[in-house]
């Protein structure tokens, strides 16, 4: 193994994208430094909106919950214009993998990375509480096969989280995480929609798991889901590595 | 040039109808104009007429507030800057206040209550504190009228849209009902936050040769002589509040903007870590606006400033100076930083798309020099103004408390009565109000809203698991029986509930809301309300580091003008070493047992003034007599709780307040996420059934135990000399009884508390 090599295995960097306007922002990166303070070899970094992502810059990009530039219009209507997110489908196709929680997945739609849109809640009003989610597919890196049917607990936080579709392209798309008890009207209970796309993949989902990330909060079911990512992703990158060194 | 440039045409006689018509007393006027040694200027005369409302120099509660108890262990700041500091490890510090904005809510809800909530995050963050919390404190008048349902669901939405925007969790509060509110409701907000030793900010602190600079928002005409015509006028001896028609009101009632705050937070909060050398003073806009900012940084850095009003970024053409410098539009501050850095700091700023602009200079002159297109339109010399002359008090009373021989009979319908009281809005789940809130943005929250206290995480990694626990208090009803007595209370209350969860209070902030200040019994209920935090303050080592006063809080009642009850809001702040150990407050475990823990005491064999005894018993029936309340006992139960809770004793722990111990442990089976039953016995007791039942004898938690630890309970009785008496167990069946006294389904506990709020 060449020096070179090494280096390149060892910088593995997850981005936070801030947006004016974003509130998770600072909780995703928290529970992403106490990934990195587990494993080691992790930078993460916070990624200022206006700064475009190139190809391959990172492993793991999170567009935070929050209200990108007051969402005054409509919810990711204006943050949709960030030069941070402007050829996400690029850096996705080359690798990255891509989690919109609450307001990032909403710009993620509007966006049409993912398919169908928000609505306000069935009744109208904001909901905040924490909910029942189970695992209803497996998703590379955030869920394996033996995570599919586990039942977690994710806070919710959101007005417009009533996800509908008018139809899915399911070799396409996944549902990945259903509610157990539909709080908002979406469609077949579905919290998180995930799609894989080239070597990369994008995951859009209402649930705050960076809110359920710590032992202190006697709620930790979300940091399984970031570890999990991250064991994933270790693991593909030192497979491929061996893929590479073997060829 | 002199101001008596500007004065031109207008006379003596002119200019003092102005400043009667801005809220100046005859006194004050004379005052000022001795101060000048010459007549002031219209626009002068605006600002001090803010400047000296009620609202911005508290005159009227001054004296009684200088009383509080605000020195103790760790304070680093109490009263008279933006928010009050206390430290709480080697590093860091907690500031914390509680703000009022009751009259801009009562004439537009949405928007009063929002700015209510952005006005206290500012102090907050003022300080260099990053907020991590709110809490809200609510009375309403009767909320089956259609204006104080359309008021409650206004205030709720406002917080709502607010809070939620900026990012701020929202983890407590409290809402009651009575119709003492009935034309002026409470919206009192509770903002905390966190903040390293070496970046804390103060207005204090600037210097002579510094630059001025306006940040956040542009200005415009918003919520103009709010501060002294909204906030400090009473309804009988300033017609202004009476004649103008509520519309005319809502345009001095300020617009809040939370992207703009958030950014403006987010922007502030850099250049405090980044910058902060070359920010040498701070000072969120608060009422009137540039006024006080301006005088109130002259005033503590004992300095003086020159300010050009053109340099103010805008968003209204043609704005006269005295609307510049009373405008109260919001997400604005004050920052004071050396020479040669400003372009450094307008980098952050409008990065974060804040406006950042030099308005001016600090001087030496100790005056507030401001002029508009070179023009000078104000000169004057700020110590001398920034107080109004001395007014003169009314002699503070207390009406004598009357008492009955009166023995009302006995409670017979238990069951239907423990119904109405789940019922009651002060007693009644609001979980439906709170899931409106996000309460869990910031990944810090532990216990939320419905639980006997906040608790959030502060720990600064994964590994540290430090918390901060508030909860705030208060009894109108007990307020109104006695102002001494219904502040002990509040404060004991808090103070338990915050040893429920395992938090060792440390400090409080008072929300104090009262009538008309010229009363005798608006005096005396300052008074007496600062002496019954005072005897708690000292026993509970809680300092007050801050708070509000409110006054000209009135009803019309039958025509009438009618003071609300005294209703001062105590929020207690508590610490936790491991909120890993922090308790519960509903039921965890069928099987476990149930044990009150209580201070020994004499106490009448009556429900007196308890909830019960207000909503059942006669006019005739009811006294001033009131439960048993004893403040040192009190300590030792906190100390016996958090013991408990140390040694990991409690699975659950929830006190017994409004409503006595039936509604205490109805809650407790229904307030939790599984519904549990309960079964008990309380044959042996010798009282009455209605006290047994729905008495509010003070220092009486109930806690939760495996069965295993009975003998570790005792011995925490003895240490402690706290009695325990067994109430029952939690079963895992639907029954809810209190044997032989009432029985019943929970599930229409479940149905009867939370019916109320929808």
């Amino acid at each position: 193994m060449t020096s070179g090599m090494t280096s390149r295995t060892s910088t593995r960097r997850w981005a936070v994208v801030q947006f004016p306007g974003s509130n998770c922002d600072l909780d995703t990166f928290k529970t992403f430094q106490a990934i990195a303070e587990s494993t080691g070899n992790i930078e993460v970094i916070m990624h200022w909106h206006e700064e475009p992502i190139q190809k391959n810059q990172y492993e793991v990009i999170a567009l935070p919950g929050g209200f990108s530039f007051g969402d005054y219009l409509r919810a990711g209507a204006i943050a949709k214009l960030s030069a941070a997110v402007q050829n996400l489908e690029d850096v996705v196709e080359a690798g990255a993998h891509l989690i919109g929680i609450c307001n990032g997945f909403q710009i993620l739609l509007e966006q049409k990375l993912l398919p169908g849109y928000l609505q306000v809640n069935s009744h109208l009003r904001f909901i905040s509480k924490t909910e029942n989610v189970e695992i209803a597919a497996e998703a590379f890196p955030w869920f394996s096969k033996e995570d599919v049917g586990a039942v977690v607990r994710y806070p919710i936080a959101h007005r417009f989280g009533n996800y509908q579709l008018q139809k899915i392209d399911l070799a396409e798309f996944h549902p990945v995480l259903k509610y157990q008890q539909n709080p908002n009207g979406s469609y077949e209970s579905t919290a998180g929609i995930y799609r894989k796309l080239g070597k990369g993949s994008l995951f859009g989902l209402m649930p705050h798991p960076e809110r359920a990330a710590f032992e202190a909060l006697k709620l930790a079911d979300g940091l399984k889901m970031f570890q999990r990512a991250e064991e994933n992703l270790r693991a593909d990158r030192s497979g491929s590595h061996e893929n590479a060194v073997n060829a | 040039m002199t101001v008596t440039a500007t004065l031109l045409s207008a006379s003596r006689e002119q200019l003092k109808t102005l400043a009667l018509g801005c809220g100046l007393s005859d006194n004050e006027w004379e005052h000022l104009c001795k101060v000048l040694g010459r007549l002031p200027s219209a626009t002068e005369i605006q600002m001090i007429g803010v400047m000296w409302s009620e609202h911005c120099s508290y005159k009227n509660s001054k004296p009684h507030l200088r009383k509080l108890i605000s020195k103790g262990k760790g304070v680093l700041q109490g009263p008279g800057e933006n928010a009050g500091l206390i430290q709480i490890d080697e590093k860091r510090a907690v500031a914390f206040k509680v703000e009022s904005h009751n009259h801009p809510s009562f004439v537009e809800p949405f928007q009063g209550a929002a700015t209510g909530v952005g006005g206290i995050l500012r102090d907050i963050f003022t300080m260099g504190a990053r907020p991590i919390a709110t809490g809200n404190y609510l009375r309403f008048g009767d909320l089956r009228t259609p204006k104080h349902s359309y008021l409650l669901d206004g205030v709720v939405s406002g917080i709502a849209h607010y809070g939620n925007c900026i990012g701020v969790p929202n983890v407590a509060g409290h809402i009651s009902a009575n119709t003492c509110y009935q034309g002026n409701i409470l919206v009192n907000v509770f903002a905390l936050g966190i903040v390293d030793l070496d970046k804390i900010f103060r207005s204090n602190s600037a210097k002579p040769g510094q630059s001025v600079m306006i940040w956040g928002a542009k200005t415009g005409r918003d919520g103009i002589h709010g501060a002294s015509l909204l906030a400090s006028a009473d309804f009988d001896s300033d017609k202004k509040k009476t004649d103008e028609s509520e519309n005319e009101q809502k345009i001095r009632v300020q617009v809040g903007d939370p992207f703009k705050e958030k950014c403006l937070m987010d922007a502030c909060l850099e250049v405090m870590t980044d910058l902060k050398d070359d920010l040498t003073a701070i000072q969120d806009f608060g009422a009137a606006g540039l006024t006080c900012s301006t005088m109130e940084i002259s005033d503590k850095s004992q300095i003086g400033m020159r300010l050009e009003l053109s340099k103010v970024p805008v968003r209204e053409e043609k704005m006269e100076a005295f609307e510049l410098l009373l405008s109260e539009s919001q997400e604005r501050m004050m920052a004071i930083v050396k020479k040669g850095s400003e372009e450094k700091f307008k980098k952050v700023l409008h990065k974060w798309g804040c406006e950042a602009e030099v308005i001016g200079e600090t001087t030496d002159t100790k005056r507030a020099q401001i002029f508009y297109h070179d023009e000078l339109m104000v000169d004057l010399p700020v110590s001398d103004l920034t107080d109004p002359p001395a007014v003169e008090l009314a002699e503070p009373s207390w009406p004598e408390l009357s008492l009955t021989s009166a023995v009302p009979a006995d409670v017979k319908n238990e069951w239907e009565i423990l119904l109405k009281l789940l019922s009651y809005p002060s007693v009644a789940s609001k979980k439906r109000i709170y899931e409106r809130y996000d309460s869990t943005v910031g990944a810090r929250t532990v216990f939320g809203p419905g639980a006997e206290a906040a608790v959030l995480w502060i720990g600064e990694n994964a590994e540290s698991f430090e918390g901060i626990a508030f909860k705030g208090v208060a009894d109108e009803d007990f307020y109104e029986l006695h102002p001494k007595l219904g502040a002990q209370i509040s404060m004991a209350r808090a103070a338990r509930g915050l040893a429920c969860v395992g938090a060792k209070p440390i400090g409080i902030t008072d929300g104090i809301n009262v009538g008309n200040p010229h009363l005798p019994h608006v005096q005396g209920a300052l008074k007496f309300m600062v002496e019954g935090m005072n005897e708690a303050i000292e026993i509970f080592e809680t300092p007050c580091v801050s708070g509000n006063v409110s006054m000209y809080n009135q009803t019309i009642f039958e025509n009438q003008p009618m003071d609300i009850f005294p209703t001062t809001f105590i929020v207690m702040v508590g610490l936790m070493k491991d909120v890993r150990k922090s308790t519960p407050s509903s039921f965890q475990k069928a099987g476990s047992e149930v044990w009150a823990l209580e201070v020994s005491g004499n106490s009448e064999n009556l429900p007196v003034n308890s909830l019960y005894s207000r909503l059942f018993w006669k006019e005739e029936e009811r006294d001033g007599r009131w439960p048993f309340l004893d403040l040192k006992s009190e300590k030792r139960l906190q100390n016996a709780l958090l013991a408990g809770n140390d040694r990991n004793l409690f699975l659950s722990a929830r006190d017994i307040s409004q409503g006595g111990l039936a509604v205490s442990l109805a809650k407790a089976c229904v307030g939790g996420e599984k519904n549990f039953g309960f079964e008990g016995d309380l044959s042996k007791t010798q009282s009455r059934r209605d006290q047994v039942l729905f008495g509010e004898h003070q220092g009486r938690p109930l806690v939760e135990i495996d069965p295993a630890k009975r003998s570790e309970l005792m011995k925490l009785g003895l240490e402690f000399q706290i009695q325990l008496k067994r109430i029952g167990s939690v079963t895992s069946d639907e029954t809810f009884r209190i044997g032989p006294l009432l029985s019943g389904d929970t599930i229409q506990l479940l149905q009867a508390w939370s019916g109320t709020f929808k």
